[in-house]
């Protein structure tokens, strides 16, 4: 409290209610939360935590789906809340440079004026923060084409566990030595706290095209899917979505997606006029060739608005089939597709869960959401993880990975050693000590531990 | 922070510490069920953004609610309260939730269990007893509040009770209430009972007049009733109609709002007319939900239903009959601000855009933010002085970049607050209600 | 006495660090050699070569990736792609010798990078030799994946200092069927620059945006597009207008592309005098440009200007060509980018060094890091901006 003062610190229980969750299932209570609005209120916490051996857990809006920002081993919350200031837009470098707490949508929103936008764009872009971004290292349906977070940041500031404040990368694509920016961002704050980030900022295409194309099952959506990758277009986003995520989406938002079909893709290509239409036609003909039952072009602005606010609300409107969900976030080499598919719904169905898919077909990142209501049936989450760990040996198994744009966390850091083995990890282990030798950034994430980890047999999967 | 320790383990609460909720118009739990906790809804939460804390968003605002039934919170808790009570229940987080998630029946619903449970202070109660059982549905005694705010302001009482409200937190209140009062004189003349529709009849509509509304905006009352019976709707005036309830139902005070809400089903349903249109955004939406207010009284909840289906806003109601007389010019540039009520309330958004559209010569222009809340919010000004004046800042700000001489909103606690704000930053600018507009362009063709 | 070594696979590639490491043995590590003159080079105990750990190890047409051994040279795997009508959109000066583990090492650029990312952003995955004698993967096969820290960035452009690459995985694209170009000159740098600038913000996304100086002659601006046919016709259109936009004038197109590469060689060909190397903020360069095309030693400039990365080769008198350097060295620091001799003659080695004498940005945590991977310090002791 007298770090700060108290108008930054919650320290009442009732409060820090509040500070136990994320997007995700998990929950930790926290022992206090802290406000910083500079970064050197950044840096006095982190001393005195230093000092005092207690744990910091970096907080950007909670949208994570990891539990990143739970503190799992307790320790001090930061929440970067009130450090949400653009510092400058630099239109003639191409760049911006924020604070952690800026919301990612209201940056480009922001630059638009510029013609100007930041290409990340997670699902959660209208609540998330940009310093959540760059720990989770975030992509977005649009990621298919442009990269993700860490292919648009050039600079940051940290915060180290022990205080010591450090500015790496700078406007320039890239600075002399190791590319600290590079291995920071998606370091899920187990290295530190960002306290400013320079991003880069990209021209708004010139114009687009969005089709919604309807298929009777989920393999001819997948097979379309593999298809168009092959073709050589390059669309800017491939969305899929099976009947049940539809069913919750079209209820949320009235956009007209199809409810009588087995799986929708949404397809989208943009950059100059010249050269839509032909990647449209073609598209177009790949989605018929694979057997769609239907296909729509977004007419206006407003529709295609629709199309995706529907899209990215998808996660958020499964509150509407159920009270709880699971989510995982496996990825899988494209042409792996419908066999993966057929594999989750097995998972899911074996065990008598409910399961809706709606993810990034493109690049093969798979989000099943399993749905259940833990006041019904108690055991549903334990089930839902097993699931969710038999899908991600799936991905593994067929040369893929367990989080695509999540991120580890506390919810998957018992999963790591399906993708890794014990000497990937230890290579990781010298960055974590490099950055944080005490241990304090974060701890509980992205590395299993073995308090947590033990009730875990992967051997069994494996 | 200074008795941490490390390697602490986390705080554990034994389950069932606290009693849950007092009754019945608790909380839904499964209302509450809907909210994943994605946090889509915490951008757009203005008390969030102005506080930047969790505890003061809408998702920590469910998290505290589904504590309570978890026994983990008490619901006579001071923080419950104060959390709940700082809420504006402006309701944005409903509009930017993809799950659907009711907040407002929520936050109300939480805040009945706070009145329910907790004895309130005496100043508390006597403040309550005065504005929501004396004054609010007394329209004479409301009347006479509002000559008396007007007359006090006019001589200069503002600033002495401003002056004593630096010793004094109920005078700083009281002065507060005063800014709110409009510039124009009080008009609360009585309509006749009924105004016949020009040509040919489309329907009949009896008109929801307010109390506050009537009491001090009874000139948009009679507006109304003029730009309806141009457009062809025959309006009746229902003399045995009182307040709709909504700032009892705002405070938690359920089963005042209840009684206000029977009596006015009981005089409207023997008015028997077509549609009942509401003029203030804040009365609309409360009557919309008189279902829900009355879910669990089985002699009412049919009647409540079958009523709320009836109410219609005026400017939603004009767009859905349409404007059957084109209204004359207004050489103006003007700006639309959302109440709160009509946008996330009652998801009513294009319909008065669509009637501004139809006004030749006004210029409109976008104003940023305009679905975010004023910081009127029923009596959230008087409750949370300072949080409604820094949104009353922002949105004055918002105002006066957009360069529009004329501000047009379409409810009375909005128009009043935002006047407030423009009275100090931009005297030039005028607020005014849709209907009025409306009203002043047909005078004019 | 160097020892050379050029071990047959990764394990044996692996064993080879741990035994340098246990017996403190200095360690060069190359493919081709053929950017053997970056950094600050020191006599080494043993030459370890990755030649012999080449050639692809997966490649599905339709995943678009392809994982290859760290020695293959990049030629082989351009040839693998081709035969599948797809490409690894990365134009590495050095292409025809260099192998893929010393294009990473050494972040090796060409001019497509605003177009399709560089080295960092299509490297999807890694195996690392490290000093302990351990292999170690990072990233994967898929081209999402942020599962674990990504060592795939901390080994780009980290000269073999903190270990081996000895497979690496990436993004490829299919072969675009049409392309064009467009060269023109203009009487200054601000003019050809801020016509590079106007295609960088415009709507086409052209393929690589070059700026070209040579002493004496004009400001010269290349622009290279490939897409579909419509694209093309419209990127180049934008280009031609872009051009009239400044007063520049176009010159005949038809070999825009050799001159792209020859461009690109630059590094090959400045065998004399100091090769500087700067990465900038964009809108930082048209300055930097026209100071760099005032020194004595002036000869040649090759900017990607839709990168801000710009080449100024000085040659003559190595007073002016130091002098020069040094002074390029201090002029990319304080418009906040960065700088570095890239290549020198070998006269000038005592002279002038390869990095900026001022610490580059975090430079006590990449201190840390390499002190973490080579606690022996025997992985190319000093040769990086590391030290």
């Amino acid at each position: 409290m007298d770090v700060l003062g108290r108008g930054k610190v919650v320290a009442t229980r009732e409060d820090m209610l509040t500070y136990e969750y994320d997007g995700s299932a998990d929950t930790a209570s926290p022992d206090a939360v802290v406000l910083p609005e500079t970064t050197a209120d950044v840096a006095a916490v982190a001393r005195f935590c230093h000092e005092h051996g207690v744990p910091i857990v970096p907080r950007g809006a909670g949208t994570g789906l990891s539990g990143g920002a739970i503190p799992v081993e307790g320790g001090v919350v930061m929440s970067f809340a009130r450090m949400a200031r653009i510092l400058e837009i630099d239109v003639p470098n191409l760049r911006a440079v924020v604070q952690p707490g800026v919301v990612n949508l209201h940056l480009s929103t922001a630059v638009a004026p510029h013609g100007l936008y930041f290409v990340p764009d997670p699902s959660s872009q209208k609540a998330c923060t940009l310093g959540g971004n760059v720990a989770e290292n975030s992509g977005g349906p649009h990621t298919l084409a442009y990269g993700v977070t860490t292919n648009h940041v050039t600079g940051l500031e940290i915060v180290l566990s022990d205080g010591t404040i450090a500015r790496l990368g700078g406007k320039a694509v890239e600075d002399e030595g190791y590319d600290l920016v590079g291995t920071f961002v998606g370091s899920e704050g187990t290295l530190g706290m960002v306290t400013e980030i320079t991003v880069k900022l990209t021209p708004l295409a010139e114009d687009r095209r969005t089709v919604l194309a309807a298929f009777t099952t989920m393999d001819q959506a997948s097979e379309t899917v593999s298809a168009i990758i092959a073709s050589g277009v390059v669309p800017a986003a491939i969305e899929m979505m099976d009947n049940l995520s539809t069913q919750a989406v079209e209820e949320s938002v009235h956009a007209g997606y199809p409810l009588d079909a087995g799986g929708i893709l949404l397809v989208e290509v943009e950059g100059v006029r010249d050269g839509l239409e032909d990647a449209r036609e073609r598209i177009e003909a790949i989605c018929r060739a694979n057997g769609a039952s239907s296909l729509r072009l977004a007419a206006t602005a407003l529709e295609r608005e629709k199309l995706w606010a529907g899209r990215k609300g998808a996660f958020a409107a499964m509150g509407r089939l159920a009270p709880d969900y699971y989510v995982q976030d496996g990825v899988i080499p494209r042409t792996r597709l419908p066999e993966i598919l057929r594999r989750v719904n097995e998972a899911a169905a074996s065990r008598g869960l409910r399961i809706a898919n709606v993810f990034h077909a493109g690049d093969g990142n798979l989000h099943p959401l399993i749905v259940f209501d833990l006041r019904k049936e108690p055991d549903a989450l334990r089930r839902a993880q097993e699931a969710g760990l038999e899908i991600l040996a799936a991905c593994v198994e067929a040369g893929g990975s367990i989080t695509g744009e999540h991120g580890v966390g506390m919810e998957k850091n018992c999963f790591m050693p399906l993708q890794f083995r014990p000497d990937d990890l230890a290579a990781m282990r010298r960055v974590k000590d490099a950055f944080d030798p005490a241990g304090l950034a974060n701890p509980g994430k992205v590395f299993p531990t073995p308090s947590r980890c033990r009730e875990f047999s992967l051997g069994a999967v494996r | 922070m200074g008795g941490l320790r490390g390697g602490q383990p986390p705080s554990t609460v034994a389950p069932l510490a606290f009693l849950p909720y007092p009754n019945a118009d608790a909380p839904s739990e499964d209302l509450i069920a809907r909210c994943v906790h994605c946090g889509l809804c915490l951008p757009t939460c203005p008390t969030f953004a102005v506080l930047g804390v969790e505890m003061d968003s809408p998702r920590g605002r469910i998290r505290l609610m589904k504590n309570v039934w978890e026994g983990r919170l008490g619901a006579d808790a001071a923080a419950f309260d104060d959390h709940m009570n700082t809420c504006l229940d402006c309701r944005a987080c409903e509009t930017a939730c993809p799950s659907g998630v009711e907040f407002g029946k929520l936050v109300e619903g939480a805040r009945s269990q706070i009145v329910a449970a907790r004895n309130a202070s005496l100043g508390e109660r006597v403040i309550r007893f005065v504005a929501l059982d004396a004054l609010l549905p007394h329209r004479r005694a409301l009347a006479a509040f509002a000559r008396f705010s007007y007359l006090s302001k006019r001589l200069g009482a503002g600033a002495a009770l401003r002056a004593i409200g630096t010793v004094s937190h109920a005078a700083r209140r009281l002065a507060g209430l005063l800014e709110l009062v409009p510039d124009q004189a009080p008009t609360s003349e009585g309509l006749p009972r009924t105004v016949a529709a020009h040509g040919t009849r489309r329907a009949r509509a009896a008109l929801f007049g307010g109390c506050v509304q009537r009491a001090v905006f009874g000139a948009t009352n009679a507006a109304t009733a003029r730009v309806l019976a141009r457009n062809g709707v025959e309006v009746t005036v229902i003399e045995d109609q009182t307040c709709c309830g909504a700032l009892h139902a705002h405070a938690g005070e359920r089963d005042g709002a209840r009684a206000l809400a029977r009596r006015n089903i009981a005089a409207f349903e023997r008015a028997g007319a077509d549609v009942v249109v509401v003029n203030a955004a804040g009365c609309g939406a409360a009557l919309k939900e008189y279902g829900w207010l009355l879910k669990d009284d089985p002699a009412w909840h049919d009647r409540a239903a079958r009523f709320a289906s009836t109410v219609r806003d005026a400017t939603e109601y004009l767009a859905e009959i349409g404007l059957r007389e084109k209204p004359g010019p207004v050489r103006a540039k003007a700006t639309y601000d959302d109440p709160c009520h009509l946008l996330h309330g009652q998801k009513v958004r294009e319909q008065p855009r669509a009637l501004l559209a139809a006004i030749p010569e006004l210029t409109v222009v976008p104003l940023v933010e305009a679905d975010w809340c004023c910081g009127s919010a029923g009596t959230y000004n008087v409750t949370r002085p300072e949080l409604s004046r820094q949104l009353l800042e922002r949105k004055v700000g918002h105002i006066k970049s957009t360069g529009a001489e004329l501000v047009v909103t379409a409810n009375p606690g909005c128009l009043m607050q935002i006047q407030s704000g423009l009275r100090r930053e931009a005297p030039a600018v005028r607020v005014v209600h849709l209907i009025d507009l409306l009203d002043e362009a047909y005078g004019a063709s | 006495m160097t020892t050379r070594l050029e071990p047959a696979d990764a394990d044996e590639c692996a064993r080879s660090l741990a035994g340098a490491s246990a017996e403190r043995r200095s360690m060069r590590i190359a493919g081709a050699l053929s950017k053997a003159y970056l950094g600050e080079l020191r006599a080494t105990d043993v030459e370890l070569r990755t030649v012999r750990i080449a050639g692809v190890v997966d490649h599905v047409p339709a995943d678009l990736t392809i994982t290859v051994a760290g020695g293959t040279p990049f030629a082989e795997m351009a040839a693998a792609l081709a035969r599948a009508g797809q490409f690894l959109p990365l134009d590495p000066p050095h292409a025809d010798r260099a192998t893929i583990g010393g294009v990473i090492a050494a972040n090796s650029n060409g001019f497509w990078r605003s177009r399709y990312g560089g080295v960092r952003d299509l490297l999807i995955g890694t195996r690392l030799a490290l000093a302990d004698g351990t292999l170690a993967r990072a990233g994967g096969r898929v081209v999402k994946n942020v599962a674990g820290y990504d060592l795939d960035k901390l080994v780009v452009g980290s000269l073999g200092t903190l270990g081996v690459i000895v497979e690496a995985t990436f993004k490829v694209l299919p072969i675009p069927a049409a392309s064009a170009g467009l060269s023109a000159t203009f009487a200054r740098a601000g003019e050809a620059f801020a016509a590079a600038d106007a295609l960088v913000r415009g709507a086409s996304r052209q393929e690589a945006i070059v700026i070209e100086r040579r002493s004496g002659a004009a400001w010269r601006l290349h622009v290279g597009a490939r897409g579909d046919r419509p694209t093309v016709a419209r990127a180049k259109s934008d280009a031609a207008r872009a051009v009239a936009d400044l007063r520049g004038s176009a010159e005949p197109a038809d070999d825009v592309a050799s001159r792209l590469v020859a461009l690109r060689e630059l590094p090959a060909a400045a065998i004399d005098g100091a090769l500087v190397r700067a990465a900038l903020p964009l809108a930082a360069q048209t300055a930097f440009a026209e100071s760099a095309a005032d020194l004595d030693a002036f000869t040649t400039l090759v900017a990607d200007a839709a990168s801000g990365i710009v080449r100024v080769h000085l040659r003559g008198d190595d007073d002016a060509v130091a002098t020069g350097a040094v002074a390029l060295l201090m002029a990319a620091r304080a418009v906040g980018g960065s700088g570095r001799v890239e290549r020198r003659a070998e006269s000038l080695r005592e002279r002038i060094g390869a990095w900026d004498p001022a610490e580059p940005r975090g430079h006590f945590l990449m201190k840390r890091l390499k002190d973490a991977f080579d606690p022996a310090g025997v992985l190319e002791p000093g040769r990086s901006a590391v030290g």
